[in-house]
């Protein structure tokens, strides 16, 4: 549940930016990157325009968390977001 | 008013395309339409996702051809999605893709023949008509019936660029799916649906004319045309050679392209395109650019404007350019 308490500290004012910017990143990664169960999860929130809510969110991050770990570090730089993230670790251990 | 298309050439991982389908029904796009390519993932399990993860735009393949696939199985594939998406659904068919084609040995003889009978077969079978059909390319017996009923017309588009096939398709087909992308052209291309439509003795609104074009925006002129290159290479070697000329490329570049595509030599066939190329066979440039060349396309006739592939240099910016900067100026 930590991508849940992680989805958390994203303020909701930057929430919609920081779902996108994952989004685009996701959509450039690779075969197999993210798995079909967290894809369709992913879907069903961007129907419901609920990517950057805060479940929509914690599926976002899990799928970064596996796809591009590396480059969720970056985007919770870019958001001021990785001392906060780091509070998470074991997760965030091997990535940071 | 005219309705807009998008059409996905399944080649990125089923959720992907999904996402995009799912951005462009949020942004006021009417129908999606997924290409078939033995080379690319498959369509109706594309559709199947699509219709799973959206509510209200129209799908269907854009285009199927009957070489590949047998009437009778395109049939059974539309219907089945129709059950899927109820009242969303529509059947684009052609002669296909001679490049594709070419590669697996499909003799892609006698089309216009192909596609009549094709459409009649895929019509009785929606209808489970039971008695036999004696074609000249498709025999099927009595009894080749669904076990399962379809309660829906599913429209069907013909997919034409050729002036035989596109007469063809406005005397028989639910709509016209005219495979071109110049103004000029694509007037020429309507007329001849008209002609089509007033052979047939049928009326000129039972025929949704769409114009499929090759797309591409961008914010900078440059990246968009950049981004088209690849798809216009295509289209020129597959294009008839009745069609080349009129653009004044020769049939000897469209083979030596073809060539290149043959042997996945990318580079080659790629660098062979030319900006003549590009305004004959691509609708691309700016937003403001686009919106000044689809109101010119639609001016000449068209219902339906199909924003084709490869859309932009960045697929999702470009589906949310058109929605965005494009298409408000014309569903105002």
């Amino acid at each position: 549940m930590a991508y849940k308490e992680l989805a958390k500290l994203v303020p909701k004012a930057k929430r919609n930016a920081f779902a996108e910017r994952l989004t685009d990143i996701l959509l450039e990664s690779g075969k197999g990157a993210v798995p079909p169960h967290l894809a369709k999860v992913i879907l069903h929130y961007w129907q419901r325009d609920q990517l950057g809510s805060q479940v929509g969110l914690t599926h976002l991050i899990e799928a970064m968390a596996g796809a591009e770990p590396e480059k969720l570090a970056l985007v919770l730089d870019e958001f001021n977001l990785s001392n906060l993230a780091k509070e998470f670790s074991p997760i965030w251990d091997k990535t940071f | 008013m005219a309705s807009f298309g998008i059409e996905f050439v399944p080649m990125e991982l089923f959720w992907k395309t999904t996402y995009y389908a799912i951005q462009a029904e949020k942004l006021g796009y009417n129908s999606v339409w997924i290409t078939d390519h033995f080379n690319n993932r498959n369509v109706y399990v594309s559709l199947s996702f699509i219709a799973n993860y959206t509510d209200r735009i129209m799908l269907g393949p854009g285009v199927t051809n009957p070489y590949m696939v047998h009437p009778v199985m395109t049939a059974q594939s539309i219907a089945s999605l129709g059950e899927v998406a109820p009242g969303r659904v529509m059947c684009g068919i052609g002669a296909g893709d001679r490049t594709s084609l070419d590669i697996v040995g499909v003799n892609t003889s006698k089309p216009l023949t192909t596609i009549r009978e094709s459409v009649e077969i895929i019509r009785r079978q929606l209808e489970r008509e039971k008695t036999s059909y004696e074609g000249s390319i498709y025999q099927i017996k009595a009894g080749a019936r669904f076990n399962f009923k379809v309660d829906e017309k599913i429209p069907i588009y013909i997919g034409a660029q050729g002036p035989k096939m596109l007469q063809l398709a406005g005397s028989i087909g639910d709509g016209a799916l005219i495979n071109a992308s110049n103004p000029e052209e694509i007037k020429r291309a309507v007329e001849l649906v008209k002609k089509g439509v007033e052979k047939a003795g049928r009326k000129q609104s039972d025929v949704d004319v769409a114009a499929y074009t090759s797309f591409s925006v961008a914010e900078n002129e440059k990246k968009a045309k950049k981004a088209v290159g690849p798809v216009v290479a295509y289209i020129v070697a597959g294009s008839p050679h009745s069609v080349l000329e009129g653009f004044d490329i020769s049939a000897s570049t469209a083979d030596t392209i073809r060539g290149f595509l043959a042997k996945r030599d990318w580079g080659e066939a790629f660098s062979a395109v030319d900006s003549k190329m590009i305004d004959a066979f691509s609708v691309c440039g700016t937003p403001d650019t686009c919106v000044e060349k689809i109101d010119e396309i639609l001016r000449s006739g068209v219902d339906q404007f199909v924003t084709g592939s490869p859309l932009g240099p960045d697929k999702k910016n470009a589906i949310n350019l058109f929605g965005n900067e494009v298409l408000p100026h014309f569903k105002e």
